[in-house]
């Protein structure tokens, strides 16, 4: 009879404090998804993915010897890479780059801001992790979540799950996080510089279509491992810009972004296992995350600032910030920022151009690291 | 010693690097731009 009970209630007996941490870890993700709106469509499949993972021999990950559906997932389509790479042909159908061709002199902070990815891979290092693992962490940093989970799975696949929590809460809380690096770095009158747009002739159809070909081929060859990454998201972008694709278009944009979202959440909830994310190296991973995203910011304004001292009309150096790819959040900061301290200061198309630049050397940057880590390894 | 050596070079290259594309890219809008303005269409 015991016996019996024994059977009857074993999930009950199989709990463990470490279970009830992770519900309230994926209560609190769904939480935030649904009242605070941070980054809903992943923040809630993974906050679910974390629950029904941490559920009692939960049969997801594998029954009866068996590869259960979200331990199938994960192999199909986070460890061979397959669902970021399809995210990106959505994110390139979404990506308009016309503020950039109009505005190209903004593509340089979309460089600058990529420099919280490299200093946060020291400050790891000096944490004691392993080149690999550090980079992984760094790549938070790129605040573009399927390139971290893209760099997540090559290289640090124990940490997959709090990599890829701390790219997206982050890209969610850049509001919150960027206005006092800002100010920290920028003075009130620095912040008052208006920049005179110009209205430039409008982009020609053969420009937008010879762009994404002809970066996939630059970045193919100057880092080719990239090649998943800049050309899927230049694929998406050329299926947009041809003309003659608009239902693809609209498709990978909609329904296959949606699709993909749907399957990547609830599957990167599914690395979330107590025994992985409920230790030291989570809550290292979130602070380091927190450390990528300032020392982008700071690393955008800075150079804006570098860039201040040899021209004559002056940048606002809050342009800067936006170079990160948190697209169009930082953009829409930048403006609010400028707005607050003046009402009349319109600054936002220059900072989207910046922000669109940022997408373009968030991958740049995510490619390299693919590519450097293992050859510095090979080389030294 | 030897992760934190691999480290400050990956900052210096990944840095360059990531410059040099973007100055690329730049030149490249540049001259399409230049090459097939809009009214050419």
């Amino acid at each position: 009879m015991s016996e019996l009970l024994r059977e009857m209630f074993s999930g009950v007996f199989a709990l463990d404090y470490k279970d009830f941490i992770m519900y309230a870890i994926g209560l609190l993700l769904i939480y935030l998804a649904i009242k605070k709106d941070y980054e809903p469509m992943l923040l809630l499949p993974i906050g679910f993915g974390a629950i029904l993972v941490n559920l009692p021999f939960s049969s997801v990950i594998s029954y009866d010897g068996h590869p259960g559906v979200l331990k199938v997932l994960f192999d199909a389509g986070i460890a061979t890479e397959l669902f970021p790479c399809l995210i990106f042909i959505a994110i390139g159908a979404m990506i308009d780059f016309t503020p950039l061709f109009k505005n190209p002199v903004m593509i340089f902070f979309g460089a600058a801001a990529q420099f919280g990815i490299f200093a946060t891979v020291i400050v790891a290092i000096l944490l004691g992790y392993d080149l690999p693992v550090a980079s992984a962490i760094g790549i938070i940093g790129a605040a573009d979540g399927p390139t971290s989970i893209f760099v997540g799975a090559r290289f640090a696949k124990d940490y997959i799950g709090p990599i890829s929590v701390a790219a997206y809460s982050y890209m969610a809380l850049v509001p919150i996080i960027q206005p006092p690096v800002i100010k920290l770095l920028t003075t009130k009158k620095e912040r008052l510089i208006r920049m005179e747009y110009k209205e430039s002739a409008p982009v020609s159809k053969t420009v937008r279509i010879l762009f994404p070909i002809s970066i996939t081929i630059i970045a193919g060859i100057l880092a080719p491992i990239s090649v998943p990454l800049v050309g899927l998201l230049m694929f998406g972008n050329l299926i947009r810009e041809s003309g003659v694709l608009e239902r693809l278009a609209k498709s990978a944009e909609n329904e296959l972004a949606n699709l993909v979202t749907i399957l990547l959440g609830i599957t990167i909830g599914s690395t979330m296992t107590a025994d992985r994310f409920i230790r030291k190296d989570t809550l290292i991973i979130l602070a380091l995350g927190l450390v990528a995203f300032i020392f982008d910011t700071a690393g955008g304004v800075l150079f804006a600032k570098l860039v201040n001292l040899f021209l004559k009309t002056k940048i606002n150096p809050m342009i800067g910030a936006a170079g990160i790819s948190a697209f169009p959040m930082s953009a829409r900061v930048i403006q609010r920022m400028a707005t607050k301290e003046d009402p009349t200061n319109f600054i936002l198309m220059q900072a989207v151009s910046a922000n669109v630049s940022g997408q373009l050397g968030s991958i740049m940057a995510g490619g390299l690291v693919l590519s450097l880590v293992p050859r510095l390894l090979e080389i030294f | 010693m030897h992760n934190l050596t691999l480290g400050f070079i990956l900052l210096a290259a990944g840095l360059f690097v990531v410059f040099f594309s973007l100055v690329l890219f730049y030149a490249l809008i540049r001259v399409f731009n230049k090459l097939f303005p809009e009214k050419n269409e």
